[in-house]
């Protein structure tokens, strides 16, 4: 979250500002990989990639505060993951030798290998088990740091069912986790 | 079947397992929880393993997350937020756009996508609402040009141009009594004759005349009846009605329609429509033309008889 500061970024990089749009990028792009692995798991880079297009070429346009950024920008991925995922139903993936090299899937990084990654990795894996709508409302609160009305208005849900979804979520979550007892 | 106590040999034994001991916690807790700004520790001790996998969630970005960077800014300099900004004027602000990228020595190849695309989207729905701007007009004026409603000058050129009814009204407003066919400033036009200034138009007169005369003929007592309300409303009274029919002249005329007539009881009978009346009144006078009497413009003659519907 860049806070207090978001009007400056967002207007310099309205003006063409490289490095505003860094900033911007670097804010939300893990946030949305995070959420994107989780409701697009076969696709998260891919349609993160087109979110960033797409917001891009929407990005003078736009008027808002922090709040609205963020929301736009889980909005467009959203739709994306949701168009990616049809398209997969209706062209099913290729074989792995059939895919041109720039398609292979990135080597993992050793770097990435740690224990706080390996938490990571584990939480959205934990996230994935819950219902659609109980881990979005959750991810779209905590990751995408949108509030009630926000996250609703972006799943097309009243405040009132997100609220309820996430709460059962996180009750589920809870759950299971006292239930393997283990932490992470 | 999950009994202890059963012989492991006789029968399938499941283990119990007995379910986790989770304390209820309430709605307040769990809204702290989605509150990102609480951090793990602060959570109630039932919901803290949930809490440190949501905090995992919010861990610091790893490197994957953070490739990716340089395709996104590519598209970001061709697409140049500067110049899509603008709402208005999109064309213009384009233009600015790309002669400052140009300036300040970014990449020439930002004519590819961007301000380009929207502002020709612009300009063609600019062209679009013009032309359908222009065309709601000229409608209009061919509407109104019709509807015999446009100034003099306007209304002849409409006469002409599409062939809408001659002006029949001088440029302060006040009806005149030009034949249709009398043509654009001929002298005709230009003497058209004003009406007697009493009530309504001359035409408005004749045909208030006429209308009670054939209702006197044909028509029902509530038929007479309302005639002879509009006749005395326009004649000023009801004593002033045979005055007023004996002094009207007929429409594109000087003379009076009923000169010879009475009120109520006309000359020759009822006058069904205009081209009756110069036979039942007067004779032309000199200066009219013979052959073709002048009429009320098409559309403009008031009927003179109720449609059979309106009958009681």
């Amino acid at each position: 979250v860049i806070g207090d500061e978001f009007p400056v970024v967002l207007a310099a990089a309205q003006d063409g500002n490289e490095g505003a749009f860094t900033v911007l990028w670097r804010d939300a792009n893990p946030a949305l990989l995070r959420y994107l692995r989780v409701i697009s798991p076969e696709s998260a880079e891919d349609v993160a990639a087109d979110t960033w297009l797409r917001v891009v070429r929407g990005l003078a346009g736009f008027r808002g505060d922090e709040t609205n950024w963020r929301a736009w920008v889980f909005t467009i991925a959203r739709r994306r993951a949701i168009d990616e995922r049809r398209r997969r139903i209706r062209h099913p993936a290729r074989p792995l030798d059939e895919l041109a090299p720039g398609d292979a899937p990135a080597a993992p990084d050793t770097a990435d290998i740690a224990i706080a990654n390996l938490q990571t990795d584990a939480a959205i894996a934990l996230i994935r088990t819950l219902p659609p709508l109980q881990a979005e409302a959750i991810l779209l609160r905590v990751v995408g740091g949108l509030d009630t009305h926000a996250a609703a208005e972006l799943l097309g849900r009243s405040p009132g069912a997100v609220r309820v979804a996430a709460h059962r979520g996180l009750r589920r979550l809870a759950a299971m986790l006292a239930e393997a007892g283990v932490t992470l | 079947v999950t009994d202890p106590g059963v012989p492991e040999d006789d029968m399938l034994n499941l283990r119990w397992r007995p379910r986790a001991d989770v304390p209820p916690v309430g709605d307040a807790a769990l809204d702290a929880l989605l509150d990102p700004a609480q951090g793990p520790d602060s959570a109630v001790a039932p919901l803290r393993p949930t809490a440190e996998v949501l905090a995992a969630l919010l861990a610091s970005p790893r490197r994957t997350e953070l490739a990716g960077l340089d395709r996104v800014l590519a598209e970001f300099r061709a697409a140049d937020g500067r110049a899509a900004r603008a709402a208005g004027d999109m064309a213009a602000r384009a233009a600015d756009g790309r002669g400052a990228r140009a300036a300040d020595g970014r990449g020439a190849d930002s004519r590819r996508v961007g301000p380009v695309r929207p502002a020709r989207r612009r300009a063609r729905l600019f062209v679009t609402l013009g032309a359908a701007a222009v065309a709601a007009l000229v409608a209009m004026f061919g509407a109104v040009g019709y509807a015999d409603m446009l100034p003099a000058t306007l209304q002849a050129f409409a006469h002409t141009a599409i062939a809408a009814p001659a002006p029949t009204r001088t440029h302060t407003g006040v009806r005149t009594l030009v034949p249709a066919r009398g043509g654009i400033g001929t002298t005709q036009g230009a003497e058209a004759s004003t009406s007697p200034g009493r009530g309504p138009s001359t035409a408005a007169a004749y045909g208030l005349c006429n209308a009670y005369q054939h209702a006197v003929a044909h028509g029902s007592a509530t038929q007479r009846a309302a005639a002879f309300r509009k006749l005395a409303a326009a004649a000023g009274g009801t004593e002033n009605i045979a005055g007023f029919c004996r002094t009207v002249p007929l429409p594109g005329s000087s003379l009076p329609g009923n000169q010879t007539g009475r009120p109520g009881h006309p000359p020759g009978g009822p006058a069904g429509h205009h081209k009756n009346a110069p036979q039942n009144g007067a004779e032309p006078s000199a200066g009219q033309p013979k052959a073709k009497p002048t009429h009320t413009p098409p559309g403009k003659a008031k009927p003179t008889h109720t449609p059979p519907g309106k009958s009681r």
